[in-house]
């Protein structure tokens, strides 16, 4: 360090009314004319903030808050507390327990009245609080008719009285409809709270005053003989395809997936989205037995359950229409109840009745004549005639051992949080401009169960898809990156080399090139230092950072563009001008505008600050020597990012932005040179973290498969993660004081990212098997916190224990995590077949997703009524339904499909836009 | 006279006198600090309505969180805490402005270049100082504005500001002289452009 230097730094630590006492110092200051200016400029600073610090509130500021604040303490109740809230209410407590205590042996409590007056009145008190239970779980308006009796009853009649009424109740409360389903008069819920129609069976006809009409107009009823067929299903005897694969082949032709009556002459079934898996994709075995009046006692299941058996969704079956089969299907997504009842003719009196399906559809319950009894099936059936489950062969697949390759758990990886990719910017910009509504809302990443870090600049969250280990188990692991909501604050001042590639002859270069400048223009702060340099005609640097302004730019700009700019050539007006000199190549104007950048690269400014923005519409020769060019800068500090102006270099341009550690983004017309400048100049204030460096390592014996939409760097990509990191590392260090602290590779699972921005969400997924219970990995995460300018780690290791444990949210939001990822590739794969034209293809795959989901909804209760789920759905059916119509031949719209398709498969997995 | 050490003393029995009723006892802590925190909010580069609207929100809040307010503690420290959580709540709440994205607008529309900033000469040196520190503070990373910020507070002590920033002392002598720094540089930059474009008009 020179003297300059040290007495600089003992000036700028002197306050207001502190002076200069060393001697020596003194006198180098009178003969330094830089130590003397520098000497100025602090005082000058010191006198203008103690001058800032002599800045008072108005008067009237001051008087109206100190009258507010008077008033609200004026205003405010003084509570004198006669007695501590917490002895009060222990003195009650006591109180209560003595008299019940003293009473009890007594059996006095019957003569106090706890209820009200009159048994009729305790009666009322008790259906009043079950009502409000009601109302709460269904919010269904309903009705009474009570049986009301003007006798005294004694209070052992009440108590069974009210017995009966809370049991009623609560059949009652299991079998409301969901919101939205108006009552319907004509049909009644017997005392047992299922049966729906007149056809309830003869012991409940004595408590038919006390039903409830709770039927919905989601309730279907069909009298088959009635019905038209829409469907063609084999028999099984006829056909040997599953019913499944039947059903998938013919799914195409429904008309929205949602709840349906699906039949053909000898057979009928219901499809409907929640309770689909019951029927066509689980084992039904079917053969049409016209004879039999009775539910098929050789061919279904329901006939080979005994009494106390419970039933599985397995035997919810479809019956011959020419019995004059009616089938009811009525759902209750508020309470999570369905019920089906199957009613053949009444003269037959079979009533099949099934109850209370759970999302799972695990138990059942069946009702004949015969009386009620519940039943179990736990008999498997057989392969040959078992129709797989998407979600089962699915969740089969996952959890498969067999035939499995490992990878090395070391090394670098991938880095899959990738929020600003230009093409799906530009994608989602003209998505917006379609016809159809906003695909963007569609769909979105999945909420994850993350909280905001309070007191750093992201938080780590490990969970798995397991809840236990008792034997090798496969599972995923997912690490979760959380980001605070707070943002860093203000942008800096920046050094910015703008290069503009001319060598192309574009009609749009004058009024983009006005349009950027302009912004940059009016973006400019103090302290920013912008010059420009000119590639491809004569002219080099063109505008030096001190002449940025709008009297040297106009002057720069009619040197290059005339007004008649879109008839006159550049090479015409460039001509005409007095310019000098070669003109440079785009090599030599970036190594141009990167010497000028050195020059006023100030080291305490912070990263970013000092960054090349290439400005081309032409396709780069050379990119090699330029991307090494760029690459070597990004290492120093200098970034490059990159506009580009037409479709054919995008490509090029990303690749050197990629390599210098900086964005791409397009321009489209010159309206939108003010948002890219802000976008870009502010950038970096949006990163609440840099440099951050996750290290997996999973515990011996823990195998990886693979990481989820990721891959493993090779030496040279590797390479280049470490020469990103430290040269991050030492500007961090540099501009903000962090530590430096990177240089040495961790054991295990490496990835880097180079900013993570303010509320962002990322998961990373691993595919792993687990051998036994115990410890499965330590993840630790290292940082450069922007927020708190400091070097940040966190830890989280994962154990699980072998005892029996139900997969609880965290686990299934593993799980979901997982099939979002399944749902973004194969959307991408979608994408990638419409645009070939195989649009066939890629609607096996949406239909296989849409079954998928389906079936996955109905595998768990938490995942029925999931929203974001019902969301994704919904998006496939209506591609589905696009893809199924004849209409979509024009390219213009298949390219359309295609392009939303793969906006979609890169938005579910991305927080948001950048 | 009151000397400094009875002001302190005194000063920490404001809150528990305005909490039992005594009027006067807020009105001596706003006639206290008013200067204080007003200046404290300038220095953050706010607004003026901002300015007004913050300063009405500390004291609100210094009401509100009277009964929190320790008797041993100092005050000041405890009213600037207050005051700087509120600024970076302000601050958080400014976030830039999300402009829309409009692709395929054919019409180009002609663009003028206009010199929007004010012309030096218009406003008195000092003045322009001030406004300069303003901005220039804007631009310095938050954690070394507050140090200097807070730092410049009279009475303030280095050891208070890094208890109300939750920082080593180390880490707070780090930030106000890099912000110094980096004051004197900007300032020298800006000075070397103010005549660089004297010279060219």
């Amino acid at each position: 360090m020179s003297i300059c230097n040290e007495i600089q730094q003992k000036i700028a630590d002197l306050t207001f009314n502190q002076t200069l006492q060393d001697q020596d110092i003194l006198q180098h200051i009178e003969t330094c004319q830089d130590c003397q200016d520098y000497q100025q400029t602090c005082v000058e600073i010191n006198q203008a903030m103690n001058d800032m610090s002599n800045y008072d509130a108005d008067d009237t500021l001051v008087e109206s808050t100190l009258n507010s604040i008077i008033s609200l303490q004026e205003d405010t109740p003084k509570s004198k507390r006669l007695l501590n809230t917490q002895w009060a209410s222990a003195l009650a407590a006591s109180f209560m327990l003595i008299s019940l205590i003293i009473l009890f042996p007594y059996n006095s409590l019957s003569e106090y009245n706890l209820f009200s007056s009159s048994p009729e009145d305790q009666f009322e008190s008790f259906i009043d609080e079950t009502e409000y239970e009601i109302a709460e779980i269904s919010n269904v308006q309903q009705t009474y008719n009570r049986n009301e009796s003007n006798n005294t009853v004694k209070a052992q009649e009440i108590k069974e009285q009210i017995k009966a009424r809370k049991k009623q109740m609560r059949y009652e409360i299991a079998s409301k409809p969901a919101k939205g389903i108006y009552p319907q008069r004509g049909a009644k819920v017997s005392a047992d709270g299922y049966a729906i129609g007149t056809s309830v069976s003869a012991q409940n006809d004595d408590e038919e005053l006390d039903t409830i009409t709770v039927m919905g107009s989601r309730l279907r009823s069909v009298d088959l003989s009635t019905a038209t067929p829409a469907l063609t299903i084999g028999r099984e005897s006829s056909n040997k395809d599953t019913f499944g694969k039947v059903l998938g082949e013919q799914e195409s032709q429904l008309s929205s997936g949602s709840l349906g009556i699906v039949s053909d002459k000898d057979s009928v079934f219901f499809e409907s989205k929640d309770i689909s898996l019951s029927i066509n994709e689980e084992s039904i075995q079917y053969q049409p037995s016209p004879s039999k009046k009775t539910l098929d006692a050789t061919n279904t299941k329901l006939s080979k359950l005994k009494k106390n058996d419970t039933i599985n969704n397995r035997n919810v079956g479809f019956y011959d229409h020419r019995e004059s089969v009616s089938l009811e299907l009525r759902q209750d997504i508020k309470v999570k109840a369905k019920s089906v009842r199957i009613t053949q003719t009444p003269d037959e009196k079979i009533i099949a009745k099934k109850d209370t399906l759970t999302a799972k559809l695990e138990r059942s319950k069946i009702e004949s004549n015969t009386g009620n009894f519940s039943l179990e099936s736990k008999e498997k059936t057989p392969q040959t005639k078992t129709l797989l489950n998407p979600a089962k062969q699915y969740l089969a697949e996952m959890q498969s051992l067999n035939s499995l390759t490992y990878q090395s758990d070391s090394g670098y990886w991938a880095n899959t949080y990738l929020p600003g990719d230009s093409h799906m910017r530009l994608l989602e910009a003209s998505l917006k401009n379609g016809n159809v509504a906003d695909i963007s809302n569609s769909i979105s990443q999945n909420i994850q169960p993350f909280d905001h870090p309070d007191n750093s600049a992201l938080s780590i969250y490990l969970n798995s898809d397991a809840a236990m280990v008792q034997q090798p188990t496969r599972m995923r692991l997912q690490v979760g990156i959380q980001a605070s909501n707070r943002q860093t604050g203000y942008r800096q001042a920046m050094n910015i080399g703008l290069v503009f590639d001319l060598s192309n002859k574009t009609s749009d270069y004058p009024a983009n090139m006005k349009a950027l400048l302009l912004a940059l223009l009016k973006s400019k702060q103090p302290g920013d230092y912008i010059s420009l340099t000119i590639a491809g005609v004569a002219g080099g640097l063109l505008i030096k950072p001190e002449d940025f302004r709008h009297g040297p730019i106009q002057v720069a700009l009619s040197t290059l563009f005339t007004k008649e700019t879109a008839k006159v050539t550049i090479e015409t007006k460039v001509a005409t001008k007095a310019t000098k000199g070669q003109a440079l190549t785009l090599q030599q104007a970036l190594a141009t505008a990167t010497a000028q950048l050195r020059i006023n690269d100030d080291p305490s400014s912070h990263l970013g600050s000092s960054v090349l923005i290439l400005f081309s519409a032409n396709n780069i020769d050379n990119i090699s020597t330029i991307e090494s060019l760029v690459h070597a800068n990004a290492i120093d500090g200098i970034t490059l990012s990159t506009i580009s102006l037409a479709q054919n270099n995008q490509a090029e341009l990303t690749k050197l932005a990629l390599a210098g550690q900086g964005h791409m983004r397009i321009l489209q017309s010159a309206n939108d040179a003010q948002r890219i400048i802000d976008t870009e100049l502010l950038s970096s204030s949006r990163a609440v973290a840099r440099a951050i460096r996750l290290r997996i390592r999973l515990a011996k014996g823990v195998k990886l498969i693979k990481v989820i939409d990721s891959y493993n760097l090779n030496h040279k990509q590797s390479q280049r993660v470490r020469d990103a990191e430290q040269s991050l590392d030492r500007r961090l260090s540099k501009n903000l004081g962090i530590t430096a602290d990177r240089g040495n590779d961790d054991e295990g699972i490496q990835i880097v990212i180079p900013a993570f921005f303010a509320g962002d969400t990322h998961v990373i997924l691993l595919d792993i098997v687990v051998p036994q219970a115990g410890a499965i990995a330590d993840v630790s995460m290292r940082y450069k916190d922007l927020l708190y300018l400091r070097n940040a780690l966190t830890r989280k290791q994962l154990n699980l224990g072998k005892h029996t444990k139900v997969p609880g949210p965290l686990q299934l939001n593993v799980m979901k995590n997982v099939l979002a990822s399944h749902f973004a590739n194969g959307i991408r794969q979608a994408s990638h077949k419409v645009r070939k034209g195989e649009s066939k293809k890629a609607l096996t795959i949406l239909l296989a997703l849409q079954k998928l989901y389906q079936s996955m909804r109905a595998q768990h209760p938490l995942w029925n009524d999931d929203i974001e789920m019902l969301k994704d759905e919904n998006l496939l059916r209506q591609y589905i339904k696009q893809l199924n119509s004849t209409a979509i031949q024009d390219t213009q719209q298949i390219n359309y499909i295609a392009d939303s398709l793969q906006y979609i498969s890169w938005r579910k997995n991305i927080t948001k836009t950048q | 006279m009151k000397s400094d050490v009875d002001i302190g003393t005194e000063e920490r029995n404001w809150l528990a006198q305005h909490l039992s009723g005594d009027k006067q006892a807020f009105a001596k802590l706003m006639q206290a600090y008013r200067k204080p925190v007003y200046s404290y909010l300038l220095r953050c580069g706010l607004d003026k309505n901002s300015r007004d609207d913050l300063f009405q929100d500390i004291f609100f809040k210094i009401h509100k969180s009277a009964k929190s307010y320790k008797k041993s503690n100092r005050l000041s420290p405890w009213i600037f805490t207050i005051a700087i959580n509120t600024v970076r709540n302000h601050i958080r709440d400014q976030k830039p402005a999300q402009n829309h994205l409009s692709l395929y607008i054919d019409e180009v529309v002609e663009l003028q270049l206009v010199d929007q900033s004010p012309t030096p000469e218009k406003i008195t040196q000092s003045q322009h100082m001030i406004q300069w520190l303003q901005q220039a503070m804007l631009n310095l990373p938050q954690a070394q504005c507050d140090a200097l910020n807070l730092t410049i507070i009279k009475g303030m002590k280095l050891t208070d500001a890094a208890k109300i920033l939750n920082l080593p002392l180390s880490t707070i002598k780090t930030h106000v002289r890099r912000a110094r720094q980096n004051l004197i540089l900007s300032y020298k930059i800006s000075n070397n452009d103010t005549i660089s474009s004297r010279s060219i008009s």
